[in-house]
């Protein structure tokens, strides 16, 4: 099956999806909620006190931790909620997380598992909250559409990144040094045994950051090219493993329910109908 | 037009919208949350980046050790803090002579690192310091790192701060 922007799906793809993302960030934010709180009540931490603002507009306004808490109480709750209700409710609840997600992640988002890699995380809740049929039954038939419309959002962060990459610097991005600085100033902050093995053998800076580009600025070819999207899976979660490992930045904390989002349509891509029904209990 | 041709062009209407507004946040280039144009990485560097302010504990006889706090991506947020209040010096410099060669700013960001210290850190510590730490590149190509003591303030002082 290689599902195009207008076709039915033989399963409920947009209900499993929501059900598993929303499972999968329901268990991360719970499991985030002891380092929140010690986020929250640890006096250093008052140095990130320009939380970003909703849409650049409007600012949360400052709360207590265990205000906080509470909101990410609300969110975890409304989130399993969701993947338990249909209808209507499965609705609500997705609303109820979509609007307890800012107060949440406004507070933490100094933390280094945060900030930017939450983003997608109301995104979405907007895409699951709009889909026809999200909280129905697996087992009913869908359209593809909102699938296409959250590898579209998977899609904007390699391809806008890249582009930012060629605004800044042109094609010259992978021929300079530029990672090996990186990896360096990292050490400065924070000891990072790669940064000074690779600073030794600075020829490796070339094609890694040139392999970066080519995923980076080539993603969107999972939107017109639905069979390329396990390639893409495959290519994505190794480059974030590698940035875990050369940069600790981990991304996958967050990201990893995207990417299952993308496994679950490359699964119904590469197998026959008989093989995914089985695969998926139904 | 019937319901049906409305709910057809509605994921269709849907997807345009938001493929539209992902493109304009990123031609733009800004950041508005939950939106943003990932520029990570995407600033030039060079050698001139590789100089950068990080907070260290003096303990005495324990000698001199690198702040780690829980959370490793504060020293780069304090790096920028301290960086800020350099480029004030000129302007607090007259203030500053008066208390112990700091400003005010700079006081304040000190009794906040001073204020996440444990028992055990607190009481091994005898003054807090900002340390300016560079990479060197040599004549072969390799980095040298150097470490610059900057500031130093004692624990103690940090205490009485108000």
């Amino acid at each position: 099956m290689s599902p195009n922007f207008f076709d039915a799906t033989t399963v409920n793809l947009v209900a499993i999806a929501a059900d598993i993302y929303a499972l999968y960030i329901a268990v991360v934010v719970a499991f985030a909620l002891p380092v929140h709180w010690r986020f929250l009540n640890f006096p250093p931490t008052a140095i990130y006190n320009r939380p970003p603002r909703i849409l650049g507009r409007f600012q949360v306004p400052p709360m207590k931790p265990t205000t906080i808490v509470a909101f990410q109480v609300v969110f975890v709750s409304a989130l399993v909620c969701a993947v338990i209700a249909d209808g209507l409710l499965h609705k609500l609840s997705l609303i109820t997380a979509l609007v307890a997600y800012f107060p949440v992640f406004s507070a933490v988002a100094g933390l280094e598992t945060n900030a930017r890699k939450t983003y997608l995380i109301p995104l979405f809740l907007v895409v699951f909250i709009a889909a026809p049929n999200s909280g129905g039954n697996w087992h009913s038939e869908s359209v593809y559409w909102p699938i296409w419309a959250l590898k579209l959002l998977i899609c904007q962060i390699y391809v806008s990144a890249a582009f930012q990459k060629l605004r800044n610097h042109g094609v010259g991005w992978f021929s300079q040094s530029s990672l090996g600085v990186y990896l360096l100033r990292l050490d400065l902050y924070e000891d990072n045994p790669w940064a000074r093995k690779l600073n030794s053998r600075p020829h490796i800076y070339k094609p890694i950051s040139f392999a970066t580009l080519c995923f980076q600025a080539t993603f969107w070819i999972v939107l017109v090219i639905p069979i390329t999207t396990p390639a893409y899976l495959i290519f994505g979660a190794a480059f974030h493993i590698g940035i875990f490992v050369l940069m600790r930045i981990n991304y996958l904390k967050y990201l990893s329910g995207a990417y299952l989002i993308l496994l679950l349509d490359s699964l119904y891509i590469l197998l026959p109908n008989r093989h995914f029904y089985v695969l998926l209990g139904l | 037009m019937s319901i049906d041709v409305l709910s057809n062009l509605y994921g269709p209407a849907f997807c345009a919208v938001l493929l539209a507004v992902l493109v304009w946040i990123s031609v733009v280039g800004r950041d508005r949350w939950p939106f943003s144009c990932y520029p990570m990485f995407s600033i030039k560097m060079d050698d001139r980046h590789l100089s950068v302010f990080s907070v260290a504990l003096d303990q005495g006889e324990g000698g001199i050790t690198r702040w780690k706090p829980e959370f490793h991506r504060l020293p780069r947020a304090f790096d920028k803090a301290f960086r800020e209040t350099m480029s004030q010096a000129a302007k607090s410099q007259l203030e500053a002579m008066g208390k112990g060669g700091i400003s005010t700013e700079q006081r304040a960001l000190f009794a906040m690192i001073a204020a996440g210290l444990d028992e055990n850190e607190t009481r091994e510590t005898e003054a807090i310091m900002l340390v300016r730490r560079r990479f060197q590149r040599g004549s072969s190509g390799i980095y040298s790192l150097d470490e610059i003591p900057v500031l130093r303030v004692p624990i103690a002082q940090l205490r009485h701060s108000p």
